[in-house]
């Protein structure tokens, strides 16, 4: 499961992140998006267009290509 | 002098801080990569200097402007640090905390944002917070200045530092003091902070310590582990226990309203509507509701009363024929009808400045990203050319804010294709004098054909020169903030004092020569309008634009004044018909066809960016060759489709 498959409102745990970018990849640790962190998808938009989820009580958007490199697990 | 670095994360209030808290004018903006260069200001009680440093998240660097900080705080002197958190993150801005105490200098907290922090849900207990630190944490709210004056107190009386250590267990405290004993008397620095961040790989300092020489003995003690992952690990845990301790919190105090807003402004399916709605208002408002009242008034004022009293003035000290015609025909009729879109143009900038500070334009780059992948850019891009509808010049500086290349060069060089409100005068003069009836329309239909060409010239750049490299998307949504009134002001003044500059320079010394070369000629001072040398210059070059239906030597001559600042092609016009700006546009029906006007209109869209947007491309792209290319393609596409336009629109109008 990954987070681009998430529905809007699940809530899950980063478990691992790969083959990313590295610029999106830096972006997304100093922004507290790593392994083990929660996040709970808060949008998507049309046409596989970026989603949004919240991590650490901030708002981070990204693009479905890289959300998709994004494994994580329901809780 | 005492010095104090002001140190945070990006976006967190840190420029608006600033400004609080010294005599200095900053530019303030949510927009991140507002702060580039260094900045010093002055204190407010006149207890020292305060250095803005970029906002960053690691002194160890990654970005440019980490680099910048790192360089600050090896090679620079200064007495404390002003370090600004964001309240509602302190699980991650306090790792920056822990490494500006490992420093040893005072340092002093401004829990920022505790306004917002108690919107969420969290209450902070900010005296505990500084017990357990060993600082001075003050509760601040950046946007109204709440807490400035106690930061401003703790600042001046910052005296020694208390020494914070964090235990990182004994394989890495024992390294620490190895290399604590290997630099020695060497370096001047807080010896524990080097060694910490010299075991997290910080490339900077570990350039400082070899440039002391003691490269082989570091390595011999290191070997070749990376210590990364444990100090980051230990560091977490102890903020963790600190935030257990000192943050509250509760559902019942957190608010719903910005999820609800989120949902539906970044909607799949409502977002693109409810923001086309929003511009349209935006657009509405400053150039009918607001602006145009506002544009009379200011008009009625200079070609009236001010004409009169200033003529009243020139006659009682006697000034000559040619001083009387140069003030009111060169210099009024010049600047003034520049500075009558003033209103328009600061009330879209307030607009701008509004949807900037409240933390919708961040929205505008997710919801607009999807569209421009298909043009090979990403979302971010989407906000330079919205600035750019305001002026190209902080349209083009919005764009440093995307992270790669290619999307920032494109951005640059397609933003001039946005119709800057300098480029409104003309279409008002045309589209009123050739399309009283659909006004309206007709200047609509330019920023929509600027913005369908600056997408096609993007997929072809995107395609062919700059293909092979791919646009990334990753975008931080900031909190809703109302913008404070101060702060808005601030900002808008900031990017609208360009105007009133230039129409004191560029446009005050450009009306000064048309008005001179046009009202001297081979035959000497004061000849008609037609023997001038303005006619002369403007007939030399007037037969390339045979083709497109203006060949004639005023409008050639308008052109090439306007590179200046497009505005001036109707000062230049005023002056060369010597008409005030109200009777301009009968002039203009005697001259030009309709199809033709709206191919001039088109013309002016395209064809350069003026000298001052020239100036800020070659400041941020630092290529000669771009800057020239920027200039010189648009004239090509202005040229063609100026041609078609005049060509096929004789059968329409």
């Amino acid at each position: 499961m990954n987070l681009g498959s998430l529905s809007i409102n699940d809530e899950a745990v980063i478990v691992s992140i790969s083959d990313i970018d590295e610029i999106v990849m830096r972006r997304l640790n100093s922004l507290g998006v790593k392994i083990g962190s929660a996040v709970c998808l808060s949008q998507k938009t049309l046409f596989g267009g970026p989603c949004i989820f919240e991590c650490q009580g901030k708002q981070v958007s990204i693009r479905n290509k890289d959300a998709i490199k994004i494994k994580v697990a329901q809780v | 002098m005492n010095k104090t670095a002001l140190l945070g994360y990006p976006n967190i209030g840190k420029t608006t801080l600033f400004n609080s808290l010294t005599n200095s004018y900053e530019y303030v903006g949510n927009w991140s990569g507002v702060t580039v260069e260094k900045k010093v200001g002055n204190l407010h009680n006149n207890s020292g200097k305060l250095i803005d440093l970029p906002g960053m998240y690691d002194l160890a660097p990654l970005s440019k402007d980490e680099e910048v900080v790192m360089n600050f705080f090896l090679n620079e002197k200064f007495n404390s640090v002003l370090n600004i958190i964001d309240a509602n993150h302190l699980s991650t801005n306090l790792h920056l905390t822990i490494q500006a105490l490992e420093f040893g200098k005072p340092v002093i907290v401004g829990l920022n944002m505790v306004d917002v922090a108690k919107r969420n849900g969290f209450t902070i207990n900010d005296s505990l917070l500084s017990k357990r630190l060993g600082v001075t944490s003050v509760p601040t709210i950046a946007r109204t200045g709440e807490g400035c004056s106690e930061l401003l107190n703790e600042i001046a009386c910052a005296g020694e530092s208390q020494a914070f250590e964090l235990d990182y267990g004994v394989e890495i405290e024992s390294l620490i003091s190895q290399i604590t004993k290997i630099i020695g008397v060497k370096s001047g620095h807080n010896k524990r902070w080097l060694s910490i961040q010299f075991l997290l790989n910080n490339n900077m300092v570990i350039s400082y310590l070899e440039g002391l020489g003691i490269k082989n003995e570091l390595k011999a003690a290191l070997g070749n582990k990376s210590f990364n992952g444990e100090i980051v690990k230990k560091r977490e845990e102890y903020i963790n226990s600190l935030i257990e301790e000192v943050v509250t919190f509760s559902e019942e105090g957190k608010v719903e309203w910005p999820a609800k807003v989120d949902a539906l402004v970044t909607h799949r399916i409502f977002g693109l509507p409810i923001f086309l709605f929003i511009m349209y208002l935006v657009f509405q408002a400053t150039f009918t509701w607001i602006g145009a009242p506002l544009s009379d008034i200011v008009d009625g004022f200079i070609g009236g009363t001010f004409t009169e009293l200033t003529e009243k003035v020139l006659s009682a000290i006697g000034a000559s024929t040619l001083l009387h015609d140069l003030v009111v025909n060169g210099i009024i009729a010049g600047v003034g009808g520049v500075l009558v879109f003033v209103p328009q143009i600061f009330i879209l900038f307030l607009f701008i400045s509004f949807l900037e500070d409240s933390g919708y334009m961040s929205r505008i780059a997710v919801v607009m990203d999807r569209f421009m992948d298909v043009f090979g850019l990403n979302g971010k891009s989407f906000i330079p050319m919205i600035i750019s509808f305001g002026c190209n010049v902080p349209g083009i500086m919005a764009a440093r804010s995307i992270e790669q290349k290619k999307d920032r060069l494109i951005t640059i060089l397609t933003a001039p294709f946005m119709s800057c409100s300098a480029r409104l005068p003309v279409y008002v003069l045309f589209a009123g004098a050739f399309f009283s009836s659909n006004q309206g329309t007709i200047v609509f239909s330019l920023y929509v054909l600027g913005i369908v060409l600056a997408l096609i010239v993007t997929k072809i750049l995107s395609l062919t020169i700059l293909k092979d490299e791919k646009s990334i998307f990753i975008v931080e949504l900031p909190q809703y903030n109302l913008p404070h009134a101060k702060t808005l002001f601030r900002s808008t003044w900031e990017k609208g004092k360009n105007f009133i500059h230039k129409a004191g320079t560029i446009i005050f010394a450009g009306s000064i020569g048309i008005w001179l070369i046009s009202y001297f000629g081979m035959s000497g001072a004061n000849v008609e309008m037609n023997d001038s040398f303005l006619a002369a210059i403007g007939g030399f070059f007037a037969p390339i634009f045979s083709p497109l239906g203006f060949g004639t030597w005023q409008a050639t001559a308008a052109l090439i004044t306007g590179f200046l600042a497009k505005e001036v092609v109707v000062s230049s016009m005023a002056i060369i018909y010597a008409v005030s700006d109200d009777t301009l546009g009968a002039e203009m029906i005697k001259i030009f066809t309709p199809a033709s006007a709206y191919a001039f209109m088109v013309f002016i869209l395209l064809y350069i960016p003026c000298l001052a947007t020239v100036a800020v491309i070659y400041r941020e792209t630092k290529s000669k060759m771009w800057t020239i290319i920027s200039m010189a393609y648009p004239l090509v596409v202005a040229y063609v489709i100026a041609f078609i336009i005049n060509k096929v629109g004789q059968f329409f109008f």
